[in-house]
């Protein structure tokens, strides 16, 4: 992931999570971010399609676990959209 | 959530449930809700949740897909609500066509994952413990009755489980939940003619019941979705008997794919049954906020227990 990309991921978990200072670690998990819950978790997934332009399935949804896993995921997703 | 190494030995399913659940931030409302409900109810809500995991086995779906889908698709609904205000999911028969009539949404989604849910959501287990403590001890082997919109069949097999030489009935609009219904209760060793019947049906026309044929009916989760409640409970009053139970469970602020009425208050859906001569004797108001500190869903589960007068 590029710096701006990961800036620009950075940008919406500042603004979801409330935390303006949040540091984006790519072992970073909900269990360290209390606001992270459900909900928020879908507003994250539909704010990330939004911004990236890309579309995550029910699967890929569920099976993030942390931010490294969904930066991965931004990727292997840019990527095939610029392959395509 | 954790299990202790006895627990986890004999409830097998479940622990490999929680391990699923666990670490996932998308079920991490799942995980506070089977926290909750096994410290309000011990080992018995482990076993039930046990249950309803080796169910989905048998009935041959995968639980940990489904319950993930159903989940994804109520948070989706949830936050349209927040935005928005209303339900805004079309009318009746745009309902019907794209959902109770979609074989592969009902078949893997809707019906599998409200069967899981009842396991693992405190807003549907929550009313499943009410029908089991206000609606259950009320019915005897020898009543006739019926379950209007049977769904996934999760309350005609509650009815069963406790009282197995009833003989229930049950409708439903979709083909797909009278197909989903009847695996399940044959899975879980109910025959077909003698111990359950099913066929399809409207509640929103004029039913085939005789009038004050009925001595029990249930209603889950059918009153929001359907175009006329008015007619609805109308044609509920003419087939149910005199001194009939009626257990009519809705929710408040909770939308998902296919509700329709979203009630002003517990008040006004008493008044609704009430007004069609039932008298309510208990009732369920189920705020998941008081449980759950700090949580975005205003979603109120509402369920009652009412008599048909004479």
């Amino acid at each position: 992931m590029t710096s701006q990309d990961t800036e620009r991921l950075t940008n919406i978990f500042c603004t979801l999570f409330n935390k303006p200072d949040l540091k984006l670690r790519d072992d970073l998990t909900a269990r360290d971010i209390p606001t992270w819950d459900s909900l928020n978790h879908v507003n994250l997934m539909m704010y990330v399609e939004e911004e990236f332009g890309v579309r995550f399935t029910t699967g890929e949804v569920s099976s993030m676990q942390n931010v490294g896993d969904l930066k991965r995921l931004i990727d292997a997703k840019t990527t095939a959209t610029q392959a395509a | 959530m954790q299990l202790d190494t006895v627990q986890a030995n004999s409830h097998p399913r479940l622990s490999e449930f929680i391990d699923h659940v666990n670490g996932r931030p998308l079920l991490r409302g799942s995980a506070m809700n089977m926290e909750l409900l096994h410290r309000k109810y011990g080992d018995s809500y482990l076993a039930f949740a046990e249950e309803m995991l080796t169910t989905a086995d048998s009935l041959g779906f995968d639980s940990k897909g489904a319950y993930e889908r159903y989940i994804m698709e109520y948070i989706r609904d949830l936050i349209r609500f927040q935005k928005n205000g209303v339900y805004s999911n079309g009318t009746f028969e745009e309902i019907r066509a794209r959902i109770y009539d979609n074989d592969a949404l009902m078949g893997e989604t809707y019906l599998p994952g409200l069967l899981i849910a009842y396991g693992f959501t405190s807003l549907l287990h929550e009313k499943y413990k009410f029908f089991e403590q206000a609606f259950l001890p009320h019915i005897r082997s020898d009543m006739t009755g019926v379950e209007v919109g049977c769904g996934d069949g999760f309350f005609l097999w509650m009815l069963l489980r406790t009282l197995p030489n009833l003989r229930v009935h049950g409708i439903d609009i979709s083909p797909s939940a009278i197909e989903f219904t009847r695996k399940l209760l044959t899975t879980r060793g109910f025959e077909e003619g003698k111990n359950f019947t099913l066929n399809l049906g409207n509640i929103g026309e004029r039913t085939s019941f005789a009038d004050g044929s009925q001595q029990w009916c249930i209603l889950t989760e059918v009153i929001e979705h359907v175009g006329d409640r008015f007619f609805t409970m109308g044609e509920i009053a003419r087939f149910m008997a005199p001194g009939g139970l009626l257990f009519l469970a809705t929710v408040k602020d909770s939308n998902h794919m296919d509700h329709i009425w979203n009630p002003e208050s517990p008040d006004e859906v008493a008044e609704l049954i009430e007004s069609y001569g039932f008298t309510v004797e208990d009732q369920l108001i189920y705020v998941v906020k008081e449980e759950f500190k700090g949580l975005k869903d205003d979603a109120i589960g509402l369920a009652f227990v009412a008599r048909k007068g004479d």
